[in-house]
């Protein structure tokens, strides 16, 4: 049997995949129930903003609103995310000292 | 073949490359075909090489050499170039000599007659040493070395596009953090090798007293190998390095930095006795989860597919360095080792192989769009399905493994994270699986950015041959890792996190 012993539990992937093929033939006949006169005209496959038309186009358009949620964070990473290479050499810097004195704490 | 014979081969497969890199720059300026030509056989040569040491090691016969001469007069030596093979080294030097092949591969119909070409080939075969060496190495010395080696022709390669200022501040930057970072870790070899007079790994591990200098010297290495495997928040050079430098190098460099961060784990657990166990095993695993949430956070945002990509790598390195983190925490606790910490660092490693393959492959892929649309800018493309239906499939499968779904290798290494972390801390393993969702919401925009919609009026049609036949491999591999990975836990894994447990310091936990 394939099979992968994931610790707690058991990982197959040939019974995934015929799972996968159960509930795609399914699927496939509920679909076929479905009408057939269906038209995508009227905007049934356009981006759905309630009802709104999208905040920002382009790649970031579509999750505007996980970066407005997040946009003291994304503001705070722009400002760590500087580009110069003294920022980067602080970093390590800080790194070093926690590393050093969290592996000390123990022999001070 | 003799043992004599065999305990050669680790140096045959760093030296190969080394040798054939100044055959290939000199081949390239008489015919540029048979320069292709030798660095393409090269790169086979050291796969081959590298399988046979792995084969061999996974047999527990372990070659090993000490370079330059008699064994004796070298041992009081202090800059040993001691290479050996084990389980897990073999794993990483298969690993790393695959990927460049298939990058040597993908490249002769990337570069073909772009300018610098027979530099270009020459870096990527030093490159390719620079990383078996340090793979292979069995003492700190070796590790710098070959570390350094593979720093200096990374930077070269990176700097590719030199007459694009941006490549050429990325390659400056990449030269800063590993100059530094080779500093550190010098400084460190000097506190280790003034108290004990040997710098050998395994010599070392029995003789540390984990004094105060024994634990700055172990605080320097880890700071500095965490920066040189872009743990979160030393990461900052990663998108620069990995954006900038021509696609299938970006794909190399991701094994370049795992093996930076197998130089990590080897040292975590050789160098740690109890009294740095705690504070060592929490490093990797902040490092490791501060590089799985801001690597996809900030991966969100990007419009430049490369540097998307690049945060992406820092966000996946953090789930190895998680899983391996949990292992080395745990690995005082006999019950607790056996059912959760073996399977987390069981996961760590495998996740280290899947990692190689499908960002190799995305890698790739995003080489093939910028191949053909000449910008790297998401925003500026738009339905390549329609002209690249292979790339698009292949694509598809990379996105859906770095995802982390069934049935694609990632999602295998992933679930033996998640479950094994989740026993040791819950939270730890809900911020893995939140990153997931992340990455794949972030894949899900890409693919609908570059794929989806209507024909761009840009230049169409696939890439080289070459090109595909280097991504095709990738995805067999990762869709046959996800298919059987038990076969691949049980031959492969296992025997490497085996290796890495049996190096921890006994004597420290005296």
């Amino acid at each position: 049997m394939i099979g992968l012993e994931t610790g707690y539990g058991y990982w197959s992937p040939v019974i995934w995949l015929v799972s996968l093929i159960v509930i795609a033939v399914l699927i496939l006949f509920l679909r076929s129930l479905g009408k057939k006169d269906y038209k995508k005209e009227g905007g049934k496959d356009e981006e759905f903003f309630s009802g709104n038309e999208p905040p920002e186009e382009g790649f970031r358009g579509d999750y505007w609103g996980f970066f407005e949620v997040f946009e003291r964070y994304y503001k705070y990473m722009k400002k760590m995310h500087s580009g110069l290479i003294n920022d980067y050499m602080l970093w390590f810097l800080v790194v070093l000292v926690l590393v050093v004195f969290s592996l000390l704490v123990r022999s001070i | 073949m003799t043992e004599p014979v065999v305990s050669y081969l680790p140096v045959l497969a760093v030296v190969l490359p080394l040798f054939s890199a100044v055959i290939v720059y000199a081949s390239m300026k008489l015919n540029k075909n048979l320069g292709r030509a030798v660095s393409f056989v090269s790169l086979v040569a050291t796969a081959l090489l590298s399988s046979i040491l792995g084969y061999r090691a996974l047999n527990g016969r372990i070659p090993s050499s000490i370079l330059g001469g008699v064994e004796e007069a070298l041992m009081d030596f202090p800059f040993q170039v001691i290479l050996e093979t084990d389980a897990l080294s073999a794993l990483m030097g298969v690993l790393a000599a695959s990927i460049a092949l298939l990058v040597g591969l993908y490249s002769l119909g990337f570069i073909k007659d772009k300018d610098n070409e027979g530099l270009y080939h020459t870096l990527l075969l030093i490159t390719t040493s620079g990383m078996l060496g340090l793979v292979y190495s069995a003492s700190l010395s070796s590790i710098f070395l070959f570390l350094e080696i593979a720093s200096l022709s990374s930077a070269g390669l990176i700097a590719f596009y030199v007459s694009r200022g941006e490549s050429f501040e990325a390659a400056y930057k990449y030269m800063m953090i590993s100059a530094v970072s080779a500093a550190m870790i010098l400084f460190s070899l000097a506190i280790l090798h003034g108290q004990y007079g040997t710098l050998v790994i395994s010599e070392l591990s029995g003789l540390l007293r984990f004094t105060v200098m024994d634990k700055i010297a172990l605080g320097i290495l880890v700071s500095a190998f965490a920066m040189k495997c872009g743990a979160v928040p030393l990461h900052m050079w990663v998108s620069d390095s990995y954006g900038e430098a021509p696609a299938p190098i970006s794909a190399l460099l991701v094994v370049v930095s795992q093996a930076s961060l197998y130089a990590l784990f080897r040292i975590s657990f050789a160098l740690t006795g109890t009294a740095s166990l705690t504070a060592v095993s929490w490093s990797l695993i902040i490092f490791g989860v501060l590089s799985m949430f801001v690597g996809v956070t900030m991966a969100l945002p990007q419009k430049d597919v490369k540097r998307l990509m690049a945060y992406h790598a820092i966000s996946q390195t953090g789930y190895m360095l998680l899983g391996v983190g949990v292992g080395l925490a745990v690995i005082t606790r006999p019950e607790v080792l056996e059912t959760v910490g073996i399977t987390s660092m069981e996961g760590g490693l495998f996740h280290v192989v899947n990692h190689a393959m499908y960002k190799g492959l995305l890698f790739l892929c995003a080489g093939a769009i910028i191949y053909k649309t000449g910008t790297k800018n998401l925003n500026e493309m738009n339905g390549l399905a329609h002209t690249m239906p292979y790339t698009t499939v292949l694509f598809l499968v990379g996105a859906l493994a770095i995802a982390g779904l069934p049935p694609f290798s990632g999602f295998a290494s992933k679930i033996m994270i998640y479950q094994s972390t989740f026993a040791f801390n819950p939270l730890l393993a809900a911020i893995g699986m939140t990153v997931s969702i992340l990455t794949l919401a972030s894949f899900v925009k890409v693919f609908q950015n570059a794929f989806m919609g209507r024909e761009s009026s840009g230049e169409s049609g696939e890439v080289p041959k070459f090109m595909l036949a280097a991504m095709v491999v990738l995805a067999v591999g990762v869709i046959l890792f996800g298919l059987v990975p038990n076969v691949v836990v049980e031959s492969l894994i296992a025997p490497a996190a085996e290796t890495l447990l049996g190096e921890f310091n006994v004597g420290g936990l005296i």
